[in-house]
Order: C-alpha cells, then sequence, then structure tokens
C-alpha cells in the first residue's frame, strides 16, 4: 500500500512592513510529498539566520536564496528545514504544492527512527525536530562566534568588508559558507551576541518554560524544589474534560506515601510528602500535547483515547507557582494538530491554522477555510471527525524586542523574507506514521489583529486557488461539503451558539482560576 | 508448619552511656504530676519520647501540692457565665471528677519562697523502638505508659515497674498519634496506613509481677490481645492520620488528616459521626473537649478553628499565628484556656475562660523556640516544656492568666508582689479578632470587677498591638533538657568493618563495628572527603547493613549473608597473648555474634546446671517427673534473660529427656528438643574471649535482638556440621547459641 501523502503548507506573509512586496500578503501552498510517508515540517522561525541574506535584496532575489542557504548548512536538519521555507516563502505564486522531499530525506538520514515506513507520531516528530534544530542553531552559533572572533582578530575593515559583501550580494557568499548565515544576521550582530550569550536558542526562547516539581515533607513542611525545562507540555486527558480540567489534574497533587515515601533531607529519614507540578516559566509560545496514545496494561498495546477534551481559545496557565512573573499571561490558540483515525498506529494528521483571523485546514495538499464555530468538531468525541492531539497556544503579549531576539533581524526578515514569522505548528498529513505536517503561522498577534482588513481578500483568492486546483475531485467534495454545511449552518446555529458560550464559560473558569 | 521469618541480629552501638539525653529531636513529651517520689511526694515526672527510638523519663523536682480546688470554674464550664464572687467552693463541681486520683498542683508558696525551680534530673530510660518514636500517652493513673513509633509497632511500658516495654500492637505504616479513653479504657492509634484502631487495655492494668509463673513476661497479654476492638479504614491516599483526639468518656473520636477536614467518629461502631471542613491544609494538632462537645483543630494553614460538634459548625477561627500550627495543648475541660505552637517555633497562650465573647479572652506570645514545635505541655500556667527537631527539651515560664494577675494586683498579697505582679507588654500580645463575629467591646458588666488601672492597659495594648510579629514574653528558656548529638549520616568503608558518621553537630567520627568503639575523630569536617581519603581499596563481602535511623549506628546482621565475610586473623587487630597461624582466618560474622550472645550463653550454662542440681536432687528423692516440671520452670523464669523468654516458651531438656510421652502431651512444646545445655560447658563454647574490648556492653536492649519466631527450622547446612547433636531439631534457642559459637579457637 503505497500512500501517498501530501502536506499542505500554509505560509503567510508578514503584512506589517510597508515595503513593497509585503502587499504579497498571503501565499499557500501544499506541499507535495510522493513518498508514502512524509514527515514533513516546517519552522519558519528557523529562518531567522539565514534571512537576511536578502535583506538588502528585493522580492525577485529571493528565488536565488535558498541555494544560499543550502550551501551553508546543508548538512543539518536545520538546514534542509530552512531550505523548505525558503521555498515556501520565496515562491511567486499565492498558491501551490511543494514536496518537502529535501527535508523529508534529511530527516531520514539523521534520524533512524523515521527511515521506516511507520507512521510517526506527531508529537515524537515535534519534539525531535525541536531539539533538533535547536542543536544546530546552538552549533551555529558556536561557530559564528567563533568567526567572529577570528575576523575580529584579523582586519576590523576586512571583516566590514566581507560582511558587507555578504550583505550585499548573496550569490558570492559561497566562499564564505557556513558564516553567511551569520554574517547574514547583517545588521544585527549585536543583538545576536546577546542572544548566544544566553547559551539558548530562539527555539528555547520561543517554546522554552519551565516546571517546577515541588515535593513538601509533611513532616517538616520543607519544600525541596527542582526545575525542569519544557518545551511541550503533555498532559493525560479524561473523558468529556477540557484542557483546564486536563491541567488541573496535571498539576494535582501526588502523595509519596507507603512504599513510596519520600526521603526528606532535613528529617533524615523516609517522610510523607506532597508533590505537586507547577509552572514557573510561561512559554512565549505553549506547545500543548494532549496524551491520546496510551499504553494499555490490559491489552499489553497502546490505544487511542478518542475522549471530548474541550480546548478553549483563550487560555490561562493557573498551575503555576506563586513567585511567577506574569500568572495571569493570556494565550491564544493559533493552530490545532488532529488527529484522525481510531488506532494510535495510523491514521491521518490534518492542521487548523489560524492566519490573520481565519482558521485554515491544511490537509496534505488542500488547504481551505474553516469557520471558527467549526473548531469543536475537532473536540475528539468521535474517532472518524479527528481529535485536537497537539495544541499550540500563543501568548498575546508576545514581544519579540522583550525576547532578546534579534528584533531587528526579524523585522529585515518580514521586510525581505515572507517565511519569517511563523511559527511551527506541525503536523503530519499521514496516516499510521502519525505523519506530521508543521504548519506557518503568524508569529505576531498584532498581525492578526490587523488582519480583518485584507480578510475579505484573502477568502477570494482562496476561492480562486479552489478553483484552479488540480485535484478536481478533491475540490467537488470540498464544494458539496460547504454547500452541506452552508445548509446545515442555520439549523445548527443555535447549538453552536450553545458551544460557544460553553467556551465563554472555560474562559471564564480559567479567569477565575 | 509456617515458614519461619527471616531472622536478623541487630545492635546498636552507643557511645556515650553516661549522658542520657536524646540523640535526635523529640517528637512527644507527657507529664505525670502524680507519682511519688522518694520525699513521699510527686516531684512531677516528665516523659519524653525522641526520634531515637528512645522513651526517657525526667525529674522534675516541682514543689507540688494537693489540689484542694479545681484549677478552673467549672460553673463556666456548661456555658452558664457565673456571677463574679459568687462562686463558691461548693459550686465547683467537675464535669469529669479528678477521678480516684489526687490531682496536685504547682505549690506557690513552696516555689515562690525561694530559688529558682531546681534543674530536672535524668530518671529512667528506655529504648523499645527502633525508629522514630512519634506520639506517647499516659494511662491507667500515670502508671502505663503507651508508645508509638514509625517502627509501626505500639509498646506499653510500666515505667514504675521492673519490666520491659511490651509490643501490644500493630499498624502497617508509621503510627503517628495516640490517643486515650481512661473511662472505657482503650487507647486509639492512628496511622499513615489510614488505619485509625482501638486496643483495649483494660487487662494491660495487671502487674507482670501477678503472671510470674505462667511463663509469659507479660501476663495478662498474649497474642490475641493483639487484636484491635475496632479498626477505622480509610481508603483516600491523603488520609494519613497526623492527630487524633477523644474524650475521657470515649464518646467521640477525631482525626486530622491532609484531607484537610476533621473527621468525627463513633468509637464504639466506627462509623464516622461527621466530619468538620474549612482549613485548607494538613491538620496536625486536635484536642477535644472533656464533654466531646468542643474540638480544636490546628493546621498547617496557619489557622487555629474551634468547632461545635452539636452544630458541626466552626464557631471561632484563631488567626494568632502566622505559621503552621504543629501541636496544641491544653487542660482546660472546656479548651478555653490552649497553648498553641507553630512551625515558626512561637508558642501562645490563649485564654477566653473569663468571658463570654471570645474576641474579650486574650493572647500571649509567650516564648519562641528555634525550631518548630513539634509538642508542648504545660502545668498550672506556671510552666510550659517544648520538643522540637533539635534533641533538647526547653522548659520556660509562663505567665499567670489573666485573671490571676487581676487578682494578684488588686489583693496584692506582699509575699508574692515581686514574682507575680506580672505586667505582659503590649507587644506580646497578639489581638483575637474572630472571623465569625465582629468586634465587640468589652462589655462593663464582665469587667466591672476587674477594672483596673492594670487591665486598662492591656485593653489599650490590645487596639494598637501588631499581629504580624509579637515579642515573646520569655526570651529565654527556664531551664534545659540538654540533648546530645546523634548521628545522621554515614558511609561503610570498604573493609566493611570501619563506618564513617555524620552527626548533627557536622562532627565526623570513625567506627569500627566488631570492636564497637570510636576509632578516630575527625571533628567538623566534609565526611565524603575524609571517605575518600581514608577508604582502603579492598573488597570485602556485604556481609551486615548499617543504618543510623535513630541517630545511633545500628548494625544488622541478616541471616543471608551475615557469614560472607572473612578475614585474616593477623590484620583483625586482636590484642593480647593469642596464638593465631599465618593463615587462620576470622568469619566477621560469627565472631560478632560470638561476643554479641557471650552473656547469654554464660547464663543458659548457668540455668543448665542449676537444672542439673535440682535434677540430680530429685532423682534421689524419687519424685515425681511432673513436680520436676513446675521447679524447673520457676527456676528458669527466675534466671532467664528477658530475651530468651519473649523468643520462645523454654523447656527443660532434661524433662522431655526423662520422659518423651509428656513432651507429647504438652503440644506447646517444642519437639524432643534434646540437645543438652552440658554440651555448650565444652569444646568450642568454652574458648576464652581474646579481646576483652571486643565484650559490647551495649547488649542491654533485649529488643535489638529481634527474636525469631517460634518455629523452628533446619539449619544453615554450614551449622549442622558443627552440631554436637543433630538428631534432632535443636530448639531454637540452642541454635542461636550454635550460630554464635566461635568457629576458630581464638
Amino acid at each position: 500500500m503505497s500512500l501517498f501523502k501530501w502536506i499542505g503548507m500554509g505560509d503567510l506573509r508578514k503584512p506589517a512592513t510597508n515595503e513593497p512586496w509585503s502587499s504579497g500578503s498571503e501565499k499557500y501552498f501544499g506541499l507535495e510529498n510522493a513518498l508514502y510517508f512524509c514527515k514533513p515540517f516546517r519552522e519558519c522561525v528557523v529562518n531567522f539566520p539565514n534571512g537576511p541574506n536578502d535583506a538588502n535584496g528585493t522580492g525577485e532575489n529571493k528565488a536565488e536564496e535558498p541555494s544560499t542557504s543550502n550551501v551553508l548548512s546543508e548538512d543539518t536538519l536545520f538546514g534542509a528545514l530552512k531550505d523548505l521555507f525558503w521555498k515556501i516563502s520565496s515562491q511567486k505564486k499565492r498558491t501551490g504544492v511543494m514536496a518537502p522531499n529535501g527535508f523529508i530525506s534529511k530527516l531520514k538520514k539523521e534520524n533512524e527512527l523515521f527511515r521506516s515506513t511507520m507512521h510517526q507520531d506527531a508529537h515524537e516528530f515535534l519534539n525531535y525536530i525541536l531539539n533538533a534544530v535547536a542543536e544546530n542553531v546552538m552549533d551555529q552559533q558556536k561557530k559564528i562566534e567563533e568567526l567572529e572572533r577570528q575576523e575580529q582578530e584579523q582586519h576590523c575593515n576586512i571583516s566590514e568588508k566581507s560582511k558587507s559583501s555578504v550583505n550585499g550580494a548573496s550569490i558570492n557568499e559561497s566562499e564564505e559558507s557556513g558564516i553567511s548565515a551569520d554574517g547574514s544576521s547583517s545588521g544585527s550582530s549585536e543583538n545576536t551576541s546577546n542572544t548566544f550569550s544566553s547559551k539558548t536558542t530562539w527555539v528555547h526562547q520561543l517554546f522554552e518554560g519551565t516546571l517546577t516539581n515541588e515535593t513538601k515533607c509533611l513532616t517538616c513542611e520543607t519544600i525541596t524544589s527542582r526545575d525542569d525545562p519544557f518545551l511541550d507540555l503533555s498532559i493525560d486527558i479524561e473523558q468529556n474534560s477540557s484542557v483546564t480540567s486536563c491541567l488541573r489534574s496535571f498539576s494535582a497533587s501526588e502523595m509519596l506515601v507507603h512504599q513510596n515515601k519520600f526521603f526528606c533531607d532535613v528529617c533524615c529519614g523516609l517522610q510523607e510528602a506532597e508533590k505537586s507540578m507547577k509552572i514557573k516559566k510561561l512559554p512565549n509560545v505553549l506547545a500543548l500535547h494532549l496524551k491520546r496514545f496510551k499504553y494499555q496494561e490490559k491489552l499489553q498495546k497502546y490505544i487511542k483515547l478518542s475522549y471530548r477534551v474541550v480546548f478553549p481559545f483563550e487560555l490561562r496557565l493557573f498551575n503555576t507557582c506563586e513567585e511567577i512573573k506574569d500568572p495571569d499571561r493570556l494565550y491564544e490558540l493559533y493552530a490545532i494538530c488532529v488527529h484522525i483515525g481510531s488506532g494510535p498506529y495510523h491514521g491521518h494528521y490534518v492542521t487548523l491554522v489560524k492566519s490573520i483571523g481565519q482558521w485554515l485546514l491544511f490537509d496534505d495538499e488542500n488547504v481551505e477555510t474553516v469557520d471558527e464555530s467549526e473548531i469543536h468538531k475537532y473536540f475528539g468525541d468521535l474517532p472518524a471527525t479527528g481529535s485536537g492531539y497537539v495544541l499550540f497556544y500563543q501568548a498575546c503579549d508576545l514581544d519579540l524586542s522583550s525576547l532578546g531576539l534579534p528584533y531587528s533581524v526579524w523585522a529585515n526578515n518580514v521586510a525581505s523574507s515572507s517565511s519569517s514569522d511563523f511559527e511551527v505548528s506541525a503536523e503530519g498529513a499521514a496516516a499510521e506514521s502519525h505523519p506530521i505536517d508543521i504548519q506557518l503561522t503568524p508569529k505576531l498577534k498584532r498581525e492578526h489583529r490587523q488582519a480583518p482588513v485584507r480578510e475579505p481578500s484573502f477568502s477570494e483568492r482562496w476561492i480562486l486557488r479552489k478553483n484552479n486546483s488540480s485535484d478536481k475531485r478533491k475540490s467537488n467534495t470540498d464544494q458539496d461539503s460547504k454547500d452541506n454545511d452552508e445548509n446545515t449552518h442555520e439549523k445548527s446555529s443555535s447549538h453552536e451558539k450553545e458551544k460557544l458560550s460553553w467556551f465563554g464559560n472555560i474562559v471564564a473558569e480559567e479567569r477565575k482560576a | 508448619m509456617r515458614k519461619a521469618a527471616k531472622r536478623k541480629v541487630s545492635y546498636v552501638i552507643t557511645h556515650n552511656k553516661d549522658d542520657h539525653g536524646h540523640l535526635l529531636g523529640i517528637n512527644s513529651l507527657a507529664l505525670d504530676t502524680t507519682t511519688f517520689d522518694s520525699s513521699g511526694k510527686p516531684g512531677g515526672v516528665l516523659y519524653s519520647a525522641g526520634r531515637d527510638g528512645v522513651i526517657n523519663s525526667w525529674d522534675l523536682h516541682l514543689s507540688l501540692r494537693e489540689r484542694k480546688i479545681p484549677k478552673y470554674n467549672y460553673n463556666n464550664l456548661n456555658g452558664i457565665e457565673g456571677k463574679k464572687g459568687n462562686v463558691k467552693d461548693d459550686d465547683n463541681i467537675p464535669l469529669h471528677q479528678f477521678s480516684e486520683v489526687k490531682n496536685w498542683e504547682i505549690d506557690e508558696n513552696a516555689s515562690s519562697s525561694s530559688q529558682p525551680t531546681p534543674k530536672s534530673t535524668f530518671r529512667q530510660s528506655f529504648q523499645s523502638h527502633t525508629d522514630w518514636v512519634n506520639d506517647i500517652i499516659l494511662c491507667h493513673n500515670n502508671e502505663a505508659l503507651i508508645s508509638c513509633s514509625s517502627d509501626r509497632t505500639m509498646k506499653l511500658w510500666f515505667p514504675h515497674k521492673t519490666s520491659i516495654p511490651c509490643t501490644i500492637g500493630y499498624h502497617t505504616d508509621y503510627i503517628k498519634a495516640l490517643a486515650y479513653a481512661s473511662g472505657p479504657g482503650w487507647v486509639a492509634s492512628g496511622g499513615f496506613d489510614k488505619k485509625i484502631a482501638l486496643w483495649d487495655i483494660k487487662e494491660c492494668r495487671l502487674a507482670p509481677s501477678t503472671s510470674s509463673s505462667s511463663g509469659n513476661i507479660f501476663g495478662g497479654l498474649s497474642e490475641r490481645d493483639f487484636q484491635p476492638i475496632v479498626t477505622i479504614a480509610e481508603t483516600s491516599p491523603k488520609s494519613s492520620v497526623y492527630a487524633l483526639a477523644c474524650n475521657p468518656s470515649g464518646s467521640v473520636l477525631v482525626s486530622g488528616s491532609p484531607e484537610k477536614v476533621i473527621k468525627v467518629w463513633d468509637p464504639k461502631s466506627g462509623k464516622r459521626i461527621t466530619k468538620l471542613s474549612g482549613h485548607t491544609d494538613n491538620i496536625r494538632a486536635i484536642l477535644i473537649s472533656d464533654d466531646g462537645e468542643l474540638i480544636l483543630s490546628g493546621s498547617s494553614d496557619t489557622t487555629i478553628k474551634l468547632w461545635s460538634l452539636s452544630t458541626q459548625r466552626c464557631i471561632n477561627t484563631f488567626t494568632t499565628h502566622s505559621d503552621s500550627i504543629w501541636s496544641l495543648y491544653s487542660d482546660h475541660p472546656r479548651l478555653k484556656v490552649f497553648y498553641a505552637g507553630a512551625k515558626d517555633g512561637l508558642v501562645t497562650r490563649t485564654d477566653y475562660s473569663e468571658y463570654e465573647e471570645i474576641d474579650d479572652g486574650e493572647c500571649v506570645a509567650i516564648c519562641k523556640e528555634n525550631a518548630g514545635i513539634v509538642k508542648l505541655v504545660a502545668l498550672d500556667n506556671k510552666y510550659i516544656w517544648t520538643a522540637t527537631c533539635s534533641s533538647s527539651i526547653k522548659r520556660w515560664q509562663d505567665v499567670p492568666l489573666k485573671k490571676d494577675r487581676i487578682n494578684l494586683s488588686t489583693s496584692s498579697p506582699p509575699s508574692s508582689t515581686s514574682q507575680n505582679a506580672f505586667q505582659i507588654p503590649s507587644s506580646s500580645l497578639i489581638k483575637l479578632t474572630s472571623a465569625v463575629s465582629p468586634p465587640q467591646l468589652i462589655t462593663a458588666t464582665t469587667d466591672s470587677e476587674v477594672a483596673t488601672i492594670y487591665s486598662v492597659a492591656i485593653d489599650e495594648g490590645h487596639n494598637d498591638i501588631d499581629n504580624e510579629d509579637p515579642e515573646p514574653v520569655r526570651e529565654m528558656a527556664d531551664h534545659i533538657i540538654e540533648g546530645q548529638h546523634g548521628l545522621i549520616k554515614y558511609v561503610i568503608l570498604n573493609n566493611r568493618r570501619n563506618i564513617l558518621t555524620l552527626d548533627n553537630n557536622g562532627e565526623v567520627t570513625l567506627w569500627d563495628i566488631i570492636k564497637c568503639v570510636k576509632v578516630k575523630v575527625f571533628g567538623k569536617c566534609n565526611i565524603d572527603e575524609i571517605a575518600q581519603e581514608i577508604n582502603t581499596p579492598e573488597s570485602i563481602p556485604n556481609w551486615c547493613s548499617v543504618d543510623t535511623r535513630i541517630g545511633a549506628l545500628t548494625v544488622h546482621l541478616d541471616e543471608s549473608k551475615c557469614f560472607d565475610a572473612e578475614m585474616y586473623a593477623d590484620e583483625a587487630g586482636l590484642t593480647g597473648d593469642v596464638d593465631i597461624r599465618e593463615d587462620q582466618r576470622i568469619n566477621l560474622g560469627k565472631w560478632v555474634l560470638r561476643y554479641l550472645f557471650a552473656n547469654f550463653t554464660q547464663e543458659e550454662i548457668h540455668t543448665y546446671e542449676a537444672i542439673q542440681q535440682q535434677r540430680s536432687l530429685m532423682q534421689q528423692r524419687q519424685q515425681p517427673g511432673s513436680e520436676h516440671r513446675s521447679l524447673f520452670a520457676t527456676q528458669l523464669n527466675v534466671n532467664i534473660p528477658p530475651q530468651a523468654a519473649t523468643s520462645t516458651t523454654f523447656t527443660s531438656p532434661t524433662a522431655s529427656n526423662q520422659n518423651s510421652t509428656n513432651s507429647k502431651a504438652n503440644p506447646p512444646m517444642a519437639p524432643s528438643p534434646t540437645t543438652p545445655l552440658a554440651a555448650f560447658t565444652t569444646g568450642p563454647f568454652t574458648a576464652p574471649a581474646t579481646t576483652s574490648s571486643q565484650q559490647p556492653d551495649y547488649f542491654s536492649g533485649p529488643h535489638h535482638l529481634n527474636s525469631p519466631t517460634t518455629s523452628p527450622t533446619t539449619p544453615p547446612v554450614m551449622l549442622l556440621s558443627l552440631l554436637p547433636y543433630n538428631h534432632h531439631r535443636p530448639h531454637l534457642l540452642i541454635r542461636i547459641l550454635v550460630i554464635v559459637g566461635p568457629p576458630l579457637a581464638l
């Protein structure tokens, strides 16, 4: 059975700047993958170091950029990913399909796990990608630092020249190889050095939060705590629950009693203790992984829990430490990775992404708009409709400059290369191998708010694309379903209202908490 | 036949026998003011239970006199406010009679007339537990003491009799709290196994002396007594019992747990009557009034709550502390005067005994310890004893109750002015703000007669005290019963003979667990560095295990591996004139056991010789066998060290040899114990001790011998070959002796 997997990837161009080409705004690509499983993903943030290459270039130059980046970091997963994103972002067409072949082959080369034809788990994949990218970026940063030092040791003047040449003529960069990416960092070298000094990467700055594991001895009431960084939160789920209640039970205290007593250093002995997990540092982007695949002792195998788990569009994390900086930070849902299928070993991934105020469904090479009121279909009570698996929440107050990210780079990037502002929202489209697709969504909330102005044009374009789509069958069914939707819309509206009001309750509840 | 229990021998190496202070923190205190000392009057005895598994008692040398009038005005106890000055002695009818025992109180005249109260002195000590003693309680008119421990046992001890503590109950996890109902005569125990068990101890009143010939060291008790009369079991993981209380008549039992609710039980049925919720954290201290109507609970949420059981409501919430409440104490039948001790070390006394409104009472910050108050007891508003996780017990001077201060200041007897005209600085007063009722003005009716300048001063203080940081009245403890420094960490060196330990004073010491001596004191330094420095590359099998759980070095010998290690005799550090072959080796386990049981062996030999003598006498007189038996039994009970008697019922070998049918007729006896004790007098057992220093005198605690159960099993093959007689299953005791017999002619 050779399943052809299609990966839809959405790419939104930043509207934030006044650059002429920014008017190109949205582009939608479906990436086509001819392999029979696919693990595409994308990480637009990855483009940062690369972006500056064409900082001075015009939109027309972009086509050439990918080659440059290839030269730079061909040997890493990060490089491959970067290429992919570049390809997407540098497409001139607004819509299209792209096969992430290069990336997938790289992925397979790097990690044995993904080499087989098994379907892969989206969460595992996300994890792997994030860690691998972080690693690669770290390496690169080190290299850059070294090179910069060397350059400084040499002739400052020369280095400046070389830099300018890098910036100016991207084609000539081949000699600079690895450096170009950073040299590329262009105007923002100071910023980048700041970033590097913290020994973390922008991957960490975006996704990393800190969990603290507090253990309180019930005899001496001393609290010992241990901090663990996390890139995503995996939470257990229950039937007919909500993300909020799942988070609550995630942070519910556990008693260390009986055989499992806690060795208290103050009491010098085993005592009863209360252990709880709390969030000490809120991440900028919260990847919430619902543990839908669970090993069942009885059956001796993994099963999928197609429980209905309600997730709110706006989330406040309440299970935080007392000393946390901003306990009421509001998160907004911007991407959902959905798993369709009843079993853990096979199925299909689609991804919903909110782009400029509009929800888009990426299903392999097909992209369609979804009404926000339809999102509840992915809460997951029925296996057929698919169930939310990885949820991506982004802090509403996310401020790039406060991240310590090279803002100028970012800005440049936004100006020059469309892709820079996208976030990873991963999901695979493949069946059993929890195929994974990572989709890009706008990083900046502000843009979302600006979006409504453009929205109509967007949908028009979308329909345009739809009509042009080569996949007639698909579009027909889509059209049908859309019609159906419209027909049923009236009927179901009251129902939806109820749902929505329930959402409201959840949000209210969270605020209370 | 039931499978034999795993046998284990443990011994504790103590170092400072002259100092009886606790090694680790104190978990519980109990005060006895009725036991007479040598002078014919009670001087007060304080019992302390330590984390080192030891229960100590201390003579307080207080001057006590018989209490003529009850301490509290009992007219007020029923909620009917008696009119001031109208109270006559006749009206003072206690709710619960003082019982048949006389009550004693501090003799004010005696104490005020002279010098400060004498220092407390050591009285008795018993290491009866192998882990923390968590709670102790006095019962049977202070004649008996019951203790519960993290070693999961509950023991009964008659401190004034020459008996050893006897296990009266078990839980399957740490036992945390006890409560005694004197009326029905049971003790309730609550543990981390989420169970509350009620144990009937009425029978335990039997003195050991009355049970002399039964062969049981503790007459009234046998196996069946180890069953609780009622068991209350819970399942929630948070329902470990941390606090327990019942009233003297035993009509109500209340418990506190990390579940944050107080559960009220009917002890007769074991059913829950109700639960009281309101606390937001673990409930660690609980008291109940004598009539079972009022409950006072202290919680880790820093509040103390007063509950009414009849209405099932919280009457008042005391927010007098700013840290977790760990202990409460009250001797007031209606809990109108109570002491509270918190995690931050602050001890307060709240007194609203003279007022209808709780807000009108006063709360005084009395003292502040350096560590959390695990337990406190008080006597006659005169003294307070506090226990913390440090090994010392502190005694503090209490301050007089408000009414006493006022009486004194108005009447001003010249004799006591110097001591008792006591002013409490306003900075030591903590405002009693009631969460239930709004603050009310002090009404003139209650205070009219006592409205002196002094009391006005207090009221002013009330208004502007800051609850945040009260200044304790007493800065210094009146007296300290000093503890010692217990061991808290150890490192076993590679030679499996030397152990490095760290005590809670930071001192590092090197021990020899075979000679049971301190080898070297390193002083305050890093134990791991020292270990690295002095460790040798040897590799000796792991023949014993060690722990410092009770603050002293405890060595455990396990049957399965204690004979695994050997060393060359010439490297053993033997002293004296010993003839050793060059390649002669010593088995460490056997060596240790030989000397651990040396006294016991000796005693057995004496006993046997005595029996032999009697037997020959009897034979001469041609008396019937049955009479021998009783004689032997008597003899044995006199001579056998307690551990022998507790572990088995001992039968005389000669008796059963003489008449085998007799032993069949007596099933409880061990089958055919034919091994003649005479064998011990010859052969390897008489080997002279080569080193006198190896003779440990730590063998005073019989509990260290975890006695095997009474079902004999086949001894290890290696040992069988050593047995002079192996044609019958040897008696258990004898087998132990065989094990300890020295394999080498050392």
